[in-house]
This record gives structure tokens, sequence and C-alpha cells, in this order.
């Protein structure tokens, strides 16, 4: 197994607040690593500092080989770093099926002048792309509403669509924050069908945030504890749960 | 199941954009048949000289729709629809540069200072580039003012040579029409295919949802830059086509109120689609003229029918059609 991702040393600090402290992380190829810990942890900030959209104010991140602090976070999804947000985020007023369209923009054998232009080359690279895009949208299972628009979508499905968005774009390793949120029990059990499957079809490691914990401890391979902003414990699933600390910290003393 | 759609779509589409295709070059042989026309049909030269204000309008409409496509709102855009009229007139009054040439300088020139500005100032979003646009178009007319030595001040530059191509002077109004016909024919289908193509798919990311647009791998601030230095461009054209054709400038041909004027046809055609903004250059330009008999009531006139259209119609003239079928559909 190879490091893809590597967090060494991370600290973030919002004026005098201490939102990340010494977090260090590693996601290797064909891994599912989950970040879990209470509220107002550093998970979202975690994910934010990773993906570029802003720099930590200390540490190293290193992903595939390149060094990642201060890279636009464009930049990182085009060398296979992709996330998803907590928050359902779509094209609203794009169909389900340009969205993924968008997703994989960087991805695209299109040209600027073949597109301005229309030529035949062009549309046979939009049509190869778009037929790509479809069957992404039949592994996430919203094939059947591709031609709808991504905004009127129920929130179950705009869930899905956010994380067909960043298949899209063909990720090494894809972040996804709390990807179950909204959503009930069934919906949540799918999700973690969904991650898992992505994950044994492609390869795809995952560095997921997510508060149920049946979900994370059924996909994960390695978890990684956070509260105020430090790591307060890693290891494996069965590890964690029995970890005092985190027990006192997170999860609760009653049995899970 | 659903691969087999869209196999199966995949002919159908092509044909459709078959269809599609040879509808346009219709559209367009109709539109140039029409305005072949029109100079000829329209009762005096005021008339001519109205179509001209408005097809220049519909210039500087499509090009502010350009940059509100990466969901930014200039109040800048006639500052510069005036650098480009300064720039063009300056050349051929001062270094003797055909006008034509000068138009294309110009409009270069201006698409220069746009990418030089735009790559600072388009990292402010929201109100912060309104007001830093509006500021941008305050501060040249206030340069365009004092420098005297160059622009000849408060005075503006008179004289300026018409546009000649090929001995053909456009200089007359109804010569003038064609090649202003030509250009905003050009500007509208560059934007049309430009809204159609990669680009516009980014841009449209980047209104929509610039967060998202950049976690899918788009450079948001490169085509923000793009968008701003293409519509600014256009707008520098626009400018200088006015320079050639009024043959006078002055400070107060293109100021803050132009570029309230050019937002205003854009939400009043719609924002939507691109043709909205020729709508409104095409309902706003002549409005004002047709309301001269009502003398002292004419910008009441104005302001209330603005506010009708608006009131009704948020989405713009262009959303006309779908509102009248549902009313008549009695949902």
């Amino acid at each position: 197994m190879t490091t893809l991702l590597d967090v060494c040393g991370v600290s973030k600090r919002f004026g005098g607040l201490m939102a990340l402290k010494d977090v260090n992380l590693t996601v290797s190829d064909n891994e599912i690593v989950g970040l879990i810990g209470p509220n107002g942890a550093g998970k979202t900030t975690c994910f934010n500092v990773i993906s570029g959209t802003f720099p930590p104010s200390e540490g190293q991140i290193t992903f595939d080989g390149h060094n990642i602090v201060g890279m636009r976070p464009n930049r990182i999804v085009r060398i296979g770093l992709a996330r998803t947000y907590q928050a359902t985020s779509v094209f609203p007023t794009a169909t389900v099926l340009e969205n993924v369209v968008r997703g994989a923009f960087t991805r695209s054998e299109d040209t600027f002048l073949g597109s301005l232009l229309g030529l035949a080359a062009s549309r046979d690279a939009d049509a190869r792309l778009r037929r790509h895009c479809m069957e992404i949208l039949d592994r996430v299972g919203i094939a059947h509403v591709h031609d709808h628009l991504a905004g009127a979508l129920p929130y179950g499905f705009q869930r899905r669509l956010g994380v067909a968005i960043a298949l899209a774009s063909d990720p090494k390793v894809i972040m996804m924050d709390e990807p179950a949120a909204g959503l009930n029990p069934e919906e949540s059990h799918a999700m973690g069908q969904l991650i898992r499957e992505i994950h044994e079809a492609g390869g795809t490691s995952v560095l997921i945030v997510e508060h149920d914990m049946r979900l994370v401890m059924g996909i994960c391979h390695r978890l990684i504890v956070l509260d105020h902003g430090e790591q307060i414990a890693a290891g494996s699933p069965e590890e964690i749960r029995n970890n005092r600390q985190v027990i006192e910290a997170y999860l609760g003393t009653e049995a899970i | 199941m659903n691969t087999v759609d869209t196999h199966m779509t995949q002919p159908t589409a092509a044909s459709a954009s078959q269809r599609g295709f040879w509808t346009r070059i219709v559209l367009v042989t109709l539109a140039c048949a029409v305005a072949y026309a029109t100079p000829g049909l329209l009762p005096n030269l005021f008339y001519v000289h109205i179509a001209n204000l408005t097809l220049v309008s519909g210039i500087f409409a499509l090009s502010l729709w350009i940059i509100y496509c990466v969901g930014q709102l200039s109040l800048g855009h006639a500052a510069f629809a005036g650098l480009g009229a300064y720039a063009s007139a300056l050349l051929s009054l001062r270094l003797g540069v055909p006008p034509f040439v000068s138009l294309l300088i110009a409009g270069i020139g201006t698409a220069t200072v746009a990418a030089l500005l735009g790559a600072v100032i388009l990292r402010l979003r929201g109100v912060y580039f309104v007001l830093v646009t509006f500021l941008f178009g305050q501060m040249f007319t206030l340069m365009v003012l004092n420098w005297q030595s160059l622009t000849n001040g408060a005075n503006g530059l008179i004289s300026i040579p018409p546009i000649t191509i090929l001995g053909l002077s456009f200089g007359p109004r109804p010569v003038f029409f064609y090649f202003a016909f030509v250009v905003f024919l050009l500007v509208l289908l560059f934007t049309w295919a430009l809204s159609r193509s990669t680009f516009g798919r980014a841009f449209d990311s980047i209104e929509q949802n610039i967060d998202l647009a950049e976690s899918c791998g788009i450079d948001t601030s490169k085509y923000q830059i793009i968008a701003f230095t293409i519509g600014s461009g256009i707008a520098g054209v626009g400018g200088a086509m006015i320079a050639h054709y009024i043959r006078y400038i002055s400070p107060d041909t293109f100021t803050f109120h132009n570029s309230v004027a050019y937002i205003t046809m854009l939400v009043v055609g719609g924002r939507s689609l691109f043709w909205g903004a020729v709508v409104g250059a095409a309902f706003l330009t002549p409005l004002p003229e047709f309301l001269r008999d009502f003398a002292g009531l004419q910008h009441i006139i104005y302001g209330a029918i603005m506010i009708l259209v608006l009131r009704l119609l948020p989405g713009g003239l262009i959303s006309l059609p779908a509102t009248l079928r549902r009313i008549g559909g009695g949902k």
C-alpha cells in the first residue's frame, strides 16, 4: 500500500482560535478512512485545509507526491483529490447529467475552439463524455432522473448527485463531508453501500467525515478521532469503539 | 437500461442538431434580408439613427451579459466602452491610423486593461465587485476630464473620422447601419457560440455555484478573468463604433448612467438567455424617443414601464411567452 494523502503536523488558527492542532493523517490507496469527532472538532476545517479552500497555518500536506499546500482547489482536484460538501451542493438549474458533465470538466477531450465552432470532433467528444457520465449516474443509482433539473431533485438524490459529480473527476481519493447527513436510516445504509461499491469498483480511496456511527464503523478500515482540533485517537473501528478517551469525548458511554 | 437509452437518443440528437443548424442559417439569412431593407423602409434619418443606436446598445448589453454569466455585475461597463472610444478616436486623430484598424486595436487594448484589472478585482464578489467597478467608472470619467493634453478635457474630441473600408465610408447614417448590423450579428453569434462552448459551461458553473465549480477542477479565477476580458473588449469595440459614428466624444458620452442603462437592458430583457440582452436593448433604446410627445412626463412614463415590466415579468421580456402560456393555461 502506498500513501496517497499525507497530512503531517497540520495546524489551523483563526485569529486566537486553534481550529486544528498538529493533525496527522494518511490515506493510502484502496483504503476507506473515517474522520470522526463531536461537532466543532474541526473535521470540516480539516477538509477545507486539505482541499485548498484555505491554507494551513503550519504543517505539510502532500498528495501523490505533490506538495499541495497553497495549491488552488481546482489544481488539487485535477491531480486526483476530489471532495463533496456537507450541505447539498449541486448546479441547481442544470440537468442532473449536465451536473456530472461539469464534474468531469477537466477530463473532457473537448476543446474550446472546437466547441465554439461546433465541430464534429467536439460533438463526438461531448457525446463520449455524456455516455461516460451516464455510467457514473448509473453507478450512483440516479440515471433514471438524468434529464431532471438538479435543484428539483429529492434530497437523497441530490446527495448522490454530489457523489457523482466528485466521481466524474476520476479521483484517486475522494473526501466526503457527511455523505449521510439528513438521510434516514435506510438511505444512510444505501449510501454506505454506495461508498463501498465505489471503493471496490474503482479502487478509489475514501476519506469520510460522518456522524452516523453505524455507517462509519461498517465501512471504514481505519478511524481518526478529532476533538477540539486535536487528534485524540486513531486505529481500527474495533480499537476506537473501545477507546476510553473517545467514548468520553464523543461516542458516549452507551454501548454501540 | 440507461446506457441503452443514451445510445438510442444519439441519432435523434444528431439530426436535431442538424435541424438546429439549418434553422440558424435560415434565421441569420432572414435577419440579413430584413436588415438590408431596413434603412430604405424607415421614414427618415432620425429613425435610422435610432436603429443604429439600438444595434450598438445591443452590442453593449450582450457584452455585459458575458460578464454577468460568471455571476458578476459590472457597474463600470460604460468606462470600458469609453476607453475603447477614446483609444480609437485618438489613434485615428493623432496618429492617422485608419478607423477600422483603430477600432480593432481599441478592442484589444480595452480587453488588455480589463484582463489586468480583472485579475485584481475579480476575487471580490457580489456588492464589493459592483462597488469597485463603479469606482473604476468614476475614475475613468475623472481621468478623461483632467488629462487635458490627451483627451481635450470636458470639450471632448471633435471631427473623429468615420470608418472607411476599401474607400467606402460608413459615415452616413444609412451606411453605418450596415456596419453596425454586421458587427452586432457577429457579436450575437459569437456570444451564442461562447455560451455553448466549454467556456460557457465553465461560466455557467461559476454563476450557479462557484465553490462546486472550483471542486470540479474549473479554474474559477481564470474563467472569470476570461469572461470579463471578452465582455469588456467587446464593449471597447462598441464604444469605438460610437466614436466614429457620432464623430464626437466627451467625458459625458460614457458615464455611470450608461452603465446603469446597460444593466437595465439586461434585467428588462431577461438575464437567463443571451438574447434577453438584445430584447432589452431593442426595447429600451428607442423607448425614450417614442415618449418625446409626452414632454415633461417622459421620464415618469419610462420609469412606470420599467416598474411594470419588472413587477409582472421578473424573468424579463423574454419570459413573456411562458408567462402568457401560464395565464392562458389557467394555472
